[in-house]
């Protein structure tokens, strides 16, 4: 079956086609450069995304900003959001440190995008 | 009184971006004043990804981005107030500031860079008619309660206008547990990035209305609903489209306008076009050591583009301080043609012995493939292809002034 | 118990308290709001009319030109922005310079001092500008302008400070006398008192046929403005109007005005029509456009048409409705109640009632006084003073300020320059700022260019920290508004 989508990597925004039989993705149609095309394949079977939110932190009020360290499944978003509901994290936090390890066994971590240094 | 040779207004990406260019070419004396009580400005704000890319070559989060320049900042101990609120410019580069600590401080500049920011487009800025509930908040008040007080604005939100910072919100508040119910666009594009239509609508079903309005809130204590109608091609709504939707939560993404009241009180002139001071194409004002940067110039899609619009700022006013400088007496101006909105710089020295300019600009709708030209005296001296341009991205040119003689004249022909 | 109750804290109820406060009476003022000056005396045009245009033998004529004369005293009393800037009321046609005779004729009948008809010419002495269609004008400057909320919040306060109770979100249910005192039943309970004060603005008629049968019916009438930014401060001077003109979408109208305010920026409007709920202020898309089609058509017969060419549509900062209480009659009504000794009306309050509310309030009270023999107080102290707000003070003022509170070294709206100290104090007043809105009426904070964007966030915080509150708790304008849901990261079930 054939899957349409936009490009999303360069504003031009090409409309792109793609074949799916048995879960692989070949023949993508519409692209004007390479970067269409791995796009289109990825995005066709399994799109992937960066996660970024927010988690409380113990005693304060600000809370923490998270990011997942790599790409996860699109589909896998809502439940590594409900996981975070299991991790209470408290200062000192680094930019960087790992909140928490394979997330959902996505094989990306949630690590800390900012410094919470003190408990005030 | 104080005397500082570069005093840099604003501590977010582009006064940080400008200070350590200015550091790092040589002039040790430099200061940043930041009102909050921390550096980094809306980067602080900004828990999302998609910044770096250009700069650093990574894909990182906007508070990640400002942690770069904020590290940077400290480890070559460049100095900064905080909390620091800059009252009034003069004419000699005299700045009047207030903080709790240091009482009224005046210090007199050798040169000053203003790199203030911007602001949002308010709901009485646009006249939404209706009640004055609770629940109506621009995208950026809301971010700022989510992401830096751990604070959620609402749970059935509606949100007006398809910039980028609206449909980041759109996903936020999605993913913290909100219902986002509409999305609104008043015109028949969106002035987003198409990968936020995607990443931070289409991915959790959000609809999004082209040509349509918010026309009336209601609700007394608290939004209880608003009421969006489409437009017609005068941008008017059409009465018999108009529909209620319950909510409790308005977001307002309709706009950015550069902050520059400090500007304006130091006579300093403001291009109708960007909302921006007018600058030369060493991004310095009319008021010689007076230079703008960043937002408060005119409004960035991307904060990499800050970065080096900032870092050149920082470096010219180098130039300033050392005398440096290029002499030149002639100066051509820029006019902006069909389909060309904002073109930044507003002016442009002759015979410095600049080979190129960098032009900056938007245009005033969607274009597929055009040429964006340049005439000087009717001739044009300058041609390139573009396959589309869009409002919502930013353009860039980089033109050899060698053939600008006369005024010029920046247009878009579609072809 | 209480000798005085008033019913409503707006221009008239703040104006009565403070009179009473002369007197030695235990006083009370009930206030349904969740803050004092929210109705009529909150959106409106801040003028000080001069009186020429009320009709003669009017109480709105009396009290018009009586209260205008005391603005000077009262706000330097009060430490109120007040300043006597002119009106004038230009005409484009032989028929509407007939009108400007009229108007004169009425301003003599009226005693208002020192008005002028005036051709192009001598309007354009007094400011240059004025467009090509314009005849001439009607120059009367007794005209001024005051900060509305200001002025009654600053009322407010002196009367609390001279002993005056204040309750808000109290609303009055049912009066009837009994024992020949007056028991006014509430939602937070009942109070008894001698003498009632029936300030209640769109309400006053509910209020009233509770206790006369002399009954009557007020009309709501709803009027938007439109606030320019304030760039434009140095361009105006007088506040400017036609003279009413077929409004462009129908509607009548005092005439549409450009008003500057004491703040710097610049108002217009504003249009009438009445609706049918006393409480609705809402701004209407219709009452908006009547005004920018007018200006867009007339723009060119205003002054500030010389440096700004076209209506500056982009240098709208805001917009607010108000409703005004309108009586059949046309007048107000102003007295004790023939069926109701005891009980006094302040009714009808529409324009011109934020001039004629001091002397409304002068006059009610004297009269009562006289009557019922109240004894004067010899401690009544009139005045109010405050700080100087800190974006009006010069820097030795400010040094001076942060030196002795260094709360006025922290910038929080960035706009309008209101520091923390003013919002701290605006938050411990006598009667104190406990919602954004509030903090907003009585510092600024919010009303410049960015609407509280940046500031709101912190005003929120500030509230918080100073009631000793969560976040949560804090409201836009008094219960059931609260500004936040909730806390990220929280399910459904934790909430």
């Amino acid at each position: 079956m054939k899957k349409e989508l936009v490009c999303i990597n360069c504003p031009i925004g090409c409309h792109l086609s793609v074949d799916i039989e048995n879960g692989m993705a070949s023949n993508t149609t519409g692209n004007l450069c390479y970067r269409g095309c791995d796009y289109a394949k990825q995005e066709a079977i399994r799109p992937m995304r960066i996660l970024t939110c927010l988690i409380p932190v113990k005693g304060l009020d600000k809370p923490l900003s998270l990011r997942t360290d790599g790409l996860i499944p699109k589909d896998m978003i809502f439940s590594c959001v409900a996981e975070l509901k299991n991790y209470h994290p408290s200062p000192p936090i680094r930019c960087g440190d790992m909140i928490i390890q394979n997330i959902c066994n996505t094989g990306c971590n949630m690590i800390a995008t900012m410094d919470i240094l003190a408990n005030y | 009184m104080q005397e500082i040779d570069i005093v840099i207004i604003g501590g977010g990406c582009s006064g940080m971006s400008a200070a350590l260019s200015a550091y790092k070419k040589g002039v040790k004396n430099v200061l940043i004043l930041e009102r909050n009580a921390y550096l980094g400005g809306v980067l602080k704000q900004c828990i999302h990804n998609g910044f770096g890319i250009h700069r650093f070559h990574k894909d990182l989060t906007g508070t990640e981005y400002a942690k770069k320049y904020i590290d940077e900042i400290d480890d070559n101990q460049i100095p900064y107030l905080l909390e620091t609120a800059v009252l009034d410019i003069s004419k000699d580069r005299v700045i009047t500031a207030i903080s709790p600590s240091k009482s009224l401080i005046k210090i007199q500049a050798k040169a000053i860079i203003l790199a203030m920011g911007c602001r949002e487009r308010s709901r009485g800025a646009l006249m939404i008619p209706g009640t004055r509930p609770a629940g109506i908040f621009s995208a950026g008040t809301a971010q700022k309660y989510m992401n830096l007080e751990g604070y959620m604005v609402g749970k059935k939100i509606v949100i007006l206008g398809s910039g980028d910072i609206g449909l980041i919100m759109a996903r936020q508040f999605t993913l913290e547990g909100a219902k986002v119910l509409a999305v609104a666009e008043i015109m028949s594009y969106s002035g987003g990035l198409r990968r936020n239509i995607v990443q931070c609508l289409e991915d959790f079903n959000i609809p999004l209305y082209f040509n349509t309005t918010v026309t009336k809130i209601e609700g007394l204590r608290r939004v209880s609903g608003v009421w969006l109608a489409s437009v017609d091609k005068h941008k008017q709504p059409i009465p018999s489209t108009m529909r209620l939707i319950e909510c409790d939560t308005l977001i307002l993404s309709v706009g950015l306008i550069p902050e520059n009241e400090l500007t304006i009180s130091a006579g300093i002139p403001i291009s109708e076009s960007t909302g921006g001071a007018i600058v030369n194409d060493s991004f310095q004002t009319n008021i010689p050591g007076i230079f703008a940067c960043g937002n408060a110039l005119h409004v960035h899609d991307l904060v990499d583009y800050v970065s080096f619009e900032s870092e050149a700022a920082g470096e010219n006013a180098v130039d300033y301080v050392s005398s440096t400088s290029p002499i030149s007496n002639d100066t051509i101006r820029v006019t902006e043609g069909f389909g060309i909105r904002g073109a930044v710089p507003h002016k442009i020295q002759l015979n410095t012995g600049k080979e190129k300019v960098k032009f900056q600009f938007r245009p005033d709708r969607p274009f597929g493939p055009s040429l964006v030209n340049i005439y000087s005296e009717n001739e044009c001296i300058y041609s390139t292809k573009k396959q589309v341009m869009t409002p919502g991205e930013m353009c860039e040119l980089s033109v050899p002034i060698k053939n600008m003689k006369e005024d010029i004249r920046i247009e878009v022909v579609p072809t | 118990m209480f000798d005085a109750i008033v019913i409503g804290a707006g221009i008239s109820g703040a104006s009565i308290a403070r009179e009473l406060a002369r007197y030695k009476l235990k006083i009370l003022v009930l206030e349904k709001a969740s803050d004092i000056c929210v109705g009529t005396s909150r959106g409106n045009s801040a003028t000080v009319h001069s009186g020429h245009d009320t009709l003669p033998g009017s109480k709105k004529a009396y009290f018009n030109v009586l209260g205008n004369a005391m603005y000077e005293v009262l706000c330097q009393e009060l430490s109120v922005p007040f300043m006597r800037n002119g009106t004038i009321v230009f005409a484009t046609t032989e028929k509407d310079m007939e009108t400007i005779y009229n108007l004169k004729e009425r301003a003599d009948a009226n005693k208002v001092p020192d008005v002028q008809v005036l051709d192009r010419k001598g309007l354009i002495k007094i400011e240059a500008g004025f467009g090509n269609d314009v005849l001439g004008g009607l120059y009367a400057p007794t005209g001024g302008i005051v900060c509305p909320y200001t002025l009654v919040t600053h009322t407010c306060y002196n009367a609390a400070k001279n002993g005056v109770e204040f309750l808000l979100n109290t609303e009055v249910s049912h009066i009837k006398k009994v024992n020949g005192m007056w028991l006014i039943n509430t939602n937070h309970g009942n109070f008894t008192a001698k003498y009632v004060f029936n300030c209640a603005g769109t309400h006053a008629d509910i209020i009233n046929n509770m206790v006369s049968s002399k009954s009557f019916k007020i009309i709501p009438r709803k009027g938007e403005h439109i606030v320019l930014d304030k760039r434009f401060a140095n361009l105006v001077k007088a506040t400017i109007s036609q003279t009413p003109t077929d409004l462009p979408g129908g509607g009548h109208t005092k005439g549409m005005g450009m008003m500057p305010s004491v703040d710097g920026t610049l108002i217009l409007g504003c249009p009438a029509y009445e609706v049918e709920d006393p409480d609705d202020s809402s701004t209407q898309e219709n009452g908006l456009n009547q005004i920018i089609n007018y200006f867009v058509q007339y723009w060119n017969c205003f002054p500030i048409s010389k440096d700004i060419p076209q209506f500056p549509k982009k240098d709208i900062i805001n917009c607010f409705g108000g409703v005004r209480a309108h009586l059949d009659t046309d007048d107000f009504i102003i007295g004790e109640v023939e069926d109701a000794p005891g009980f006094f009306n302040a009714v009808g309050i529409e324009s011109p009632g934020l001039t004629a509310g001091p002397a409304i309030g002068r006059y009610l009270v004297t009269e009562a006084a006289n009557k019922y023999g109240f004894e004067k107080n010899f401690n009544f102290y009139p005045h109010y003073i405050c700080k100087k707000p800190f974006r009006e003070m010069n820097d030795s003022e400010r040094i001076e300020a942060i030196h002795e509170n260094p709360d006025y070294g922290k910038l929080i709206c960035r706009c309008e320059q209101v520091t923390l100290a003013e919002i701290k104090a605006a938050i411990h007043a006598p009667i104190g700022a406990s919602s954004i809105d509030a903090v907003k009426m009585r510092t600024r904070a919010g009303m410049g260019r960015c609407q509280g964007g940046f500031c709101s966030p912190e005003v929120l915080r500030i509230l918080a920290d100073e009631l000793g509150v969560t976040p949560l708790e804090i409201t836009q304008r008094g219960e059931g508004s609260n500004v936040l849901v909730g806390r990220i990261g929280c399910s459904e079930k934790e909430e």
